[in-house]
């Protein structure tokens, strides 16, 4: 398994002065589905946008690939890292394809125009994650769940060795959340992909994560492979400030 | 309707009102035609084609349906810098007087998009430090003139503008402009659509976005300075005719919603002039008076309708 | 008994001019030239910030202009007669609040008007014989312009085409010059006018008030005006700018000046 994502003593604060994170040490890797989650506002969010390199000013270092992130320029970390945002808010009018075109973004020619092959990569995504049928609809017209799976599709189409999502299931039901994360899981394993998930729901993350990456108070709190999480009952406990009956009856 | 048919039909309309525009009133002789009506018919299409893709893009970049160049500065930083070359009595068609227009536009909308940048609240956007920005650039030239022994410059370029006085040299600069915005634009398309879909997708998406934005700010500025420099300040162009365009067209791609827009700009004014001719003749209506009334009336109505309904295109 | 009669006779002497010594405010510089014409120029208290003659005029206490005239100075400066133009404003009514003699002279579209307010402000500073001389001098000096040439005359008053029409102040003057207003036909007293219009009607003589020389000249197709051709494209200087554009007495100096313009072969 390749080493894509190496973290070490990541420290990053708000220019307002809150310190967000303060030592992350992380190493992630390819054909794996990794979930990050912990309390509110413990910077799993910020984490991620840092890796995606929308926030430049972090202490510490961070490689992707083996190339340090701050010395690759924007189109190259395009090439390497996509990010699919919580939820987009648009006034334009894009159709569901356009948007999940702009996903190849990365790969313009010079005249600034999408190839045929670009097109069809648009069309096997719809496929693969069942929207065809929402090609020509406006992007500010669908419900928040089927703008979800859209933004997923938008990052598939980006073909990139590490995949990162805020929350991609949130306005998601049971039916759809379940048929993402196995195309998810498949993209993985087929493309050698690694995908890290902020994710809330654990039992849904322990069902299709390799590994659970737990964050408080700014540091890895847990780092434990999936089908191992039954074994620290008690570190959840203490994360989430909650019973161990709790922690019982919701992840089991 | 499909859109092909709509752009066949704005075609057309956009070459009577030309026809109409160079031929009325009826009855000319050629010297009038050449000298007169011709380069008039030159500066009026520069003009609209240009605002209007300068509001297009300013409301792509901020993505606020908004913005327009009038609003935001840009129109009176061409025209402070205008009125400062007129009272040192350098003003002229040439290249260095219209660089002088184009780096203070340029200067003011840069201004107001860093003073939005600053503020970390999230409701002070580019169009309120615009207004601001406009503000006070307004007094500064208020200031000027009247300080200035030539107060009639006020006059002139601040009352609403007129294309009658264009010759084929002080086209030229504002001519050579819109091509190479043009072209520019053409080929930055992709990545301003992804701009203004999101700003934190488009940098993931490899879009430069801060470098992508500046260079919009200074295609902005060489269209509203090349239409200030022709006729003075004329409101409300690059507010309204974005809306027009994206109305008609909907779901259309960017690159021919840029060039159909610049169409129905370019046809707005001659439509002024027009009616100006049919109606007024031989009394003259200033082309910004007409888009004032037509695009006051239009931002109310967009106000009006951005309360409750929600935008599902 | 005689004593008495005389130190009444003496008091009616030295008082009756007093009692027409009011203090006058003008809200407008035409009217101030007048009452200095009628002789009453020590009687203004207070004058607007655009009365620049005569010299004495600029010493005079300044209350603002006529679109926004200081109302409080006015009140402090307790006048008993002000000269108002026929504009409806809202400090209209603050003005009559005052409960002074308010006179309202109405807007002046032509000389004759002129002649018309003049007589007003001497009724009502008692100056009836000083108005008349003055009307009579004004049309004697007129009536001495003879040679009219009938020239096609354009007048830019503002940049950018601004114009006179008919009912207005200015197509009287050059009426009255011996000149005819190329746009005579426009019944509008003051608007914008089409350039290629302005080229079309070609004028004989252009006269400029805000406008400068230079530029009218750089204008497309300035070259085929007969104006042009013939040099007589004139700016006006600033003093004989005001005097266009005030309905005073001193517009006579001007018409005559006018005339030998227009006479110029």
């Amino acid at each position: 398994m390749n080493k894509i994502v190496e973290i070490r003593d990541l420290k990053f604060s708000y220019p307002n002065g809150n310190n967000v994170l303060n030592g992350i040490d992380m190493n992630f890797y390819g054909s794996e589905i990794c979930g990050i989650c912990g309390p509110n506002g413990c910077g799993k969010t910020t984490l991620l946008k840092i890796i995606a390199g929308i926030f430049k000013k972090y202490y510490g270092d961070i490689r992707i690939n083996n190339c340090e992130l701050s010395s690759l320029g924007y189109k190259e970390i395009s090439r390497l890292v996509s990010y699919v945002p919580g939820d987009i808010n648009t006034p334009f009018d894009f159709t569901v394809y356009d948007v999940i075109l702009m996903g190849r973004a990365p790969y313009l020619g010079f005249m600034d125009s999408y190839s045929n092959s670009d097109r069809k990569a648009v069309v096997d995504v719809s496929d693969m994650l069942g929207i065809g049928y929402l090609s020509e609809r406006y992007f500010s017209s669908l419900s928040n769940g089927e703008k979800q799976i859209v933004l997923i599709a938008q990052s598939l189409v980006q073909k990139t060795p590490l995949i990162l999502m805020d929350e991609p299931t949130s306005h998601l039901d049971i039916n759809h959340r379940l048929k993402i994360f196995d195309t998810l899981k498949k993209v993985s394993e087929k493309e050698g992909v690694s995908i890290l998930v902020v994710i809330h729901d654990i039992k849904l993350a322990a069902d299709y994560c390799n590994r659970l990456v737990f964050i408080k108070n700014g540091v890895i709190s847990l780092d434990s492979r999936a089908d191992n999480i039954i074994n620290s009952i008690e570190k959840l406990s203490d994360i989430y400030s909650i019973s161990p009956a709790s922690v019982k009856r919701y992840i089991v | 309707m499909n859109n092909r048919i709509k752009i066949i039909i704005s075609v057309a309309v956009f070459i009577s009102l030309s026809y109409l525009s160079l031929s009325l009133p009826f009855g000319c002789d050629s010297d009038i035609l050449i000298n007169l009506r011709i380069p008039k018919f030159l500066g009026i299409f520069i003009s609209g084609f240009s605002l209007a893709t300068a509001g297009m893009v300013l409301q792509l970049v901020t993505k606020n349906p908004l913005a327009d160049p009038f609003v935001i500065g840009t129109s009176a930083g061409s025209m402070l810098a205008i009125i400062l070359l007129e009272i040192l009595g350098i003003y002229s068609y040439g290249f260095v007087s219209f660089f002088f227009i184009t780096i203070s536009a340029l200067f003011f909308t840069y201004l107001a998009y860093r003073i939005s940048r600053f503020s970390n609240s999230a409701s002070i956007n580019m169009l309120l430090s615009g207004v601001a920005v406009n503000s006070f650039v307004l007094s500064i030239i208020v200031l000027f003139v009247i300080f200035s022994k030539e107060q009639s410059l006020y006059f002139f370029h601040l009352s609403f503008g007129s294309f009658s006085y264009s010759n084929y040299t002080s086209i030229i600069y504002s001519f050579l402009t819109i091509i190479v915005s043009s072209v520019f634009l053409l080929i930055m398309m992709n990545r301003i659509s992804i701009l203004s879909f999101d700003e934190e997708k488009a940098s993931t998406l490899g879009v430069n976005v801060e470098r992508i934005k500046f260079i919009l700010f200074i295609i902005v500025s060489l269209l509203v300075s090349a239409s200030v420099s022709l006729s003075g300040i004329i409101g409300f162009i690059g507010l309204m005719i974005p809306h027009i365009t994206r109305y008609f067209f909907r779901g259309m791609s960017l690159k021919s919603l840029f060039l159909m827009n610049s169409v129905y700009g370019a046809s707005f004014l001659l439509l002024a002039d027009v009616i100006s001719k049919k109606f007024f003749y031989p009394l003259e209506i200033p082309p910004g008076v007409i888009s004032s009334i037509f695009g006051a009336i239009f931002f109310i109505y967009l106000v009006m309708g951005s309360n409750g309904r929600k935008r599902t295109n | 008994m005689i004593k008495n009669i005389l130190i009444l006779f003496m008091f009616f002497v030295f008082f009756t001019p007093l009692l027409y010594c009011a203090r006058i405010i003008s809200l407008l510089p035409s009217y101030t030239e007048i009452i200095f014409s009628l002789g009453s120029g020590g009687e203004l208290v207070g004058v607007t910030n655009y009365c620049n003659y005569p010299d004495e005029a600029k010493k005079i206490e300044r209350v603002g202009d006529y679109l926004a005239p200081n109302v409080e100075k006015i009140y402090l400066l307790k006048p008993d007669i002000i000269f108002i133009g026929g504009w409806k404003n809202s400090f209209i009514k603050d003005i009559n609040k005052l409960h002074t003699n308010t006179v309202v002279i109405p807007d002046e579209t032509s000389i004759d008007d002129i002649y018309r307010s003049i007589r007003v402000i001497g009724k009502y500073l008692g100056k009836e014989n000083e108005a008349n001389e003055l009307i009579g001098k004004m049309k004697k000096e007129l009536a001495e312009i003879k040679e009219k040439s009938y020239k096609k005359v354009y007048v830019e008053v503002d940049d950018g085409g601004w114009t006179s029409g008919e009912n207005s102040f200015i197509s009287d003057v050059i009426s009255k010059a011996g000149g005819i207003n190329v746009f005579n036909d426009i019944k509008t007293s003051y608007f914008k006018a089409d350039w290629e219009e302005v080229i079309k009607r070609n004028p004989d003589v252009v006269i400029l008030l805000n406008t400068s020389k230079k530029s009218f000249l750089k204008r497309p197709m300035a070259y085929k005006i007969s104006a042009v051709k013939n040099k007589s494209v004139y700016m006006l200087k600033s003093e004989e700018r005001d005097m266009l554009s005030r309905p005073s007495p001193r517009i006579v100096g001007l018409i005559k000046k006018l005339n030998d313009i227009f006479n110029k072969k």
